[in-house]
């Protein structure tokens, strides 16, 4: 007897061993991650995971160097100055860049850096569009190399957003590229050379210490890929340095960490259709449904800029972070948002009421002959934070009498209804083209996600027009931020928020927030643009 | 002859599922209201309508269903899988890079369950109606029904964050490259998403096995054996194993594909970068040659898996093997 309850005991212990027990004994000495003294391990979101690291195709297109430098890199006040490019000049008809190179630079492998490899870059990038979906250089007709440190680039037409395009393309050296192997492994000139790179799992990189900038201070750094819940709880057991947050979770508190607001150019929007209900045909010769009853009048757009209460919304949506928003952000060159001030709900109410607009009803949304001052807002299923943005706008504009309805769908549904609903969105990149996409009416139903307001004025679209083709770029910059001006008024796209980047840092890491650069539109992977500058005290 | 005959069938018959599977995976993917191109370059991109011809073109998004379709076989079966858009990488490197870390997982999960249910199942109809054997039957009722993600969180916030006695993700340690992890490593990280994948598989193993035994305990020759006066534990070495071991193997092996369905929630659950977040991934960007690609893979698997129970029976039981020649 005594032999058979032993025997069951035994299989039972040999499943509890096997679930729990045996590696166990190991767990003490196995313990990992941690800062060791110059190496630190990262969780900076999910950017980079399922691509090619391969700058030839669109990999840390950002405007800052990490394993290749672009000509050109963004500045902490987001203007542009030359990093491997010692000048440039654009010629007067605005078709011609000359870029003169840095002398004496070398890439990991040893080789030098010269006019060649750009070249190399440029030509293998306009011939492989397909593979980059980032660095769009449609636009060059011609590279050439004047001599070993100039070049030259021809465009097929004037287009002033072009030197954008420079900053966010990595130089690959010629004579050692591979396309398989840049992959995990690219070779740049960068401040950081990858060492391993496991796709889906971790990146593992190491200082350069040649970089022709003054090497980094940490000599390794680890990314790692997980989800935001497991990251947290990475952090909470200490093997994590840097952990990017939901602002969900900025309020929390961990032992050893502190949480860093980073300032970004990301904001997000709602557009409010400016036409009146109708049918029209897009490019392709589709039917199309346009136009909103309600956003159409201009009293209604006036009406929810001036009445919703921003400080409240973020409040309610995102915990308090982030930063209200009436255009792009001033920390862009060209950004030119209203002063202006929101939770003007009596005003607003006036407002709608000389429009006609007035509650018969009672039910609590106003009405105007027998249309509702209603209109759907749409978010994407995959992004909770664009819902419950969408949910607390709602909210607020309930108190002046305008209903909004939120829906949550897929990108393919959203475009379907982008041209007669409202959609949450959200762009922060440093070139100013994107503006041109919103607001232009060449974008409207030409082109997906561009100016689904169905926005039209005349002098926006000539100062824009204006803005593209000339040869100065301070020019460009006061035709920009003049376009923003005029159609502030018209209000085709309702400003919400400035989103800030949260992240847990490690008291004794210092990620040098004074020459962070305002963090473009991307979940968490800009924190790293200044990772050269990173100390651990 | 009759071997031959028996091979020819099997062959025809998988390249028959593995047909239908791909034509199956790419009309739900058709289907799907997901839209390439703004999984590729992102709802806030300024590429020129130039740019986005041109990644059209190369990714062949414009081409009709049948055309894509046609292509995308001709070239299979002249072993081109073609390249992932959302990996940028031949699907045939993602693919094998992948199925490493989730063959290793299925592996183990698959032995743990095994060996585990049918231990689990002969000592609990050995002791049919003691305590032991209703706290058996509770708990693989109750993992039977268990989801497997609810398990893995269960599993990861006791075992990894509470307790701290395993890593909380990814298959090898942080911030170590290739040459410094050990296997050692890689199966200490394997254990929780093995745990939680065996899950799936013990309950009804064990189940099965204890309802095999209860009934061979019942027959006439356990009778005779008892008659002779053997110990209960010589009548489980000597008949119940012999007589159990063959339903459960067969069995176990039959379970290969609800294992590969369980392995996309598990690696989720785990960060664990095997085939089932490629899976995720291809789905989300409508990668039509990636998930093509694993579904033809597990295809294959899962049909391995069969047709070796199949095999295993004729091999392991002869009067199984008389049937199927006559049959033949």
């Amino acid at each position: 007897m005594k032999r058979k309850i032993a025997s069951i005991l035994l299989c039972l212990a040999i499943y509890g061993l096997a679930a729990c027990g045996a590696p166990a004994g190991q767990a003490g000495e196995r313990a990992e991650g941690g800062a060791a003294e110059d190496s630190i391990i990262c969780y900076v979101g999910h950017t980079f995971w399922d691509s090619s690291l391969d700058p030839v195709k669109g990999a840390f297109s950002y405007g800052w160097g990490f394993t290749n430098n672009a000509l050109l890199k963004v500045q902490p006040d987001s203007s542009y100055v030359g990093d491997l490019a010692d000048s440039w000049e654009i010629s007067e008809d605005a078709r011609t860049y000359t870029f003169k190179l840095k002398e004496g630079i070398s890439f990991h492998d040893g080789s030098a850096f010269t006019a060649e490899d750009v070249v190399f870059t440029y030509e293998t990038v306009k011939e492989e569009q397909g593979n980059n979906e980032k660095v769009d250089l449609s636009r060059m007709s011609a590279i050439e190399a004047v001599d070993e440190h100039t070049v030259r680039i021809t465009l097929s037409e004037p287009y002033s957003p072009f030197l954008d395009a420079t900053a966010a393309l990595g130089i690959v050296p010629k004579s050692s590229y591979d396309s398989r192997a840049f992959d995990e492994m690219p070779i740049g000139t960068g401040p950081w050379k990858a060492v391993q790179y496991d796709p889906g799992q971790q990146l593992i990189v190491e200082a350069n210490e040649g970089y022709y900038d003054g090497a980094a201070k940490i000599r390794r750094v680890t990314f790692v890929n997980m989800d935001n819940e497991a990251a947290f709880s990475n952090a909470r057991s200490g093997q994590m340095d840097i952990v990017m947050v939901q602002p969900a979770y900025a309020a929390e508190e961990i032992k050893g960490m502190h949480i860093e607001k980073l300032e970004t150019m990301d904001v997000r929007n709602i557009s409010l259709p400016c036409r009146p209900e109708q049918t029209m045909e897009n490019a392709r010769g589709e039917a199309v449904e346009v136009g909103n009853s309600a956003t159409s009048d201009i009293a209604v757009r006036e009406a929810l800029n001036i009445g919703i209460d921003r400080e409240q919304i973020i409040e309610d949506a995102f915990n308090g972070v982030g930063m209200p928003a009436y255009g792009f952000t001033s920390n862009l060159e060209w950004g030119n948002a209203p002063v202006m001030e929101d939770k003007r709900a009596e005003e607003a109410k006036k407002i709608l009421e000389e429009a006609g607009w007035t509650d018969e009803d009672g039910d609590g949304v106003r009405e105007k002959s027998g249309v509702r001052c209603a209109f759907e807002v749409y978010t994407p299923s995959d992004e909770k934070d664009r819902y419950q943005l969408a949910v607390a706008t709602a909210q607020s504009a309930k108190e002046l009498g305008i209903e909004i309805t939120v829906k949550e769908t897929t990108w393919d549904e959203i475009t379907k209804a982008s041209y007669r609903a409202g959609v949450v969105w959200g762009f922060g990149q440093f070139d100013p083209s994107v503006l041109h996409q919103l607001f232009s009416s060449d974008t409207f139903l030409t082109t997906e996600y561009g100016n689904t307001a169905g926005y039209e004025n005349a002098q926006v679209d000539a100062l824009m027009g204006e803005a593209l083709l000339t040869d100065d770029h301070g020019e460009a910059v006061a035709k920009w931020k003049e376009a923003q001006e005029i159609y502030a008024n018209d209000i085709p796209y309702l400003y919400l928020v400035n989103i800030e980047h949260c992240y847990l840092i490690k008291d004794n890491v210092d990620i040098s927030v004074e020459t962070q650069i305002p963090h473009p539109h991307g979940h968490g992977l800009p924190i790293i643009c200044n990772m050269k500058d990173w100390t651990i005290r | 002859m009759p071997r031959a005959r028996f091979l020819g069938k099997a062959v025809f018959r998988m390249l028959t599922l593995l047909a239908a599977v791909s034509v199956l995976s790419f009309i739900l993917l058709t289907l799907s209201p997901v839209d390439p191109m703004t999984a590729y370059i992102g709802s806030d991109s300024t590429l020129s309508q130039e740019a986005r011809e041109e990644i059209a073109e190369h990714w062949g998004l414009n081409d009709a269903p049948v055309k894509r379709f046609t292509a995308w076989a001709g070239n299979f079966l002249r072993g081109d899988w073609g390249s992932s858009i959302t990996y940028k990488k031949p699907v045939r490197d993602v693919i094998l890079e992948r199925f490493q870390y989730s063959i290793a997982l299925i592996f183990l999960a698959w032995a743990l369950s095994g060996v585990l249910g049918y231990a689990l199942g002969m000592a609990s109809a050995a002791k049919r109606g003691t305590l032991i054997d209703k706290a058996v039957k509770t708990c693989c009722l109750a993992m039977q029904s268990a989801p497997t993600f609810w398990v893995g969180l269960l599993v990861l916030s006791l075992f990894a964050v509470k307790l701290g006695w395993f890593p909380i993700g990814l298959a090898a340690p942080m911030g170590k490259t290739a040459a410094e992890v050990d296997v050692a490593d890689r199966i200490y990280h394997m254990a929780l998403p093995a745990l939680t994948l065996s899950v799936l598989g013990t309950g009804k193993i064990t189940l099965y096995t204890r309802q095999k035994f209860i009934e061979i305990q019942s027959s006439n020759f356990i009778l005779y054996a008892r008659a002779r006066g053997e110990s209960a534990w010589e009548i489980l070495l000597r008949h119940g194993i012999r007589n159990t071991l063959l339903p459960a193997v067969t069995l176990q092996f039959a379970s290969f594909s609800e294992l590969f369905g369980g392995i996309a929630l598990a690696e989720t659950v785990f960060s664990y970068p095997g085939l089932g977040s490629a899976v995720t991934a291809a789905g989300l960007n409508a990668d039509v040659p990636l998930l093509l690609g694993i579904a033809v893979c597990s295809a294959l698997f899962v049909f391995a898996g069969n047709l070796m129970a199949n095999v295993l029976y004729i091999a392991l039981d002869p009067r199984i093997g008389e049937d199927v020649r006559h049959e033949m």
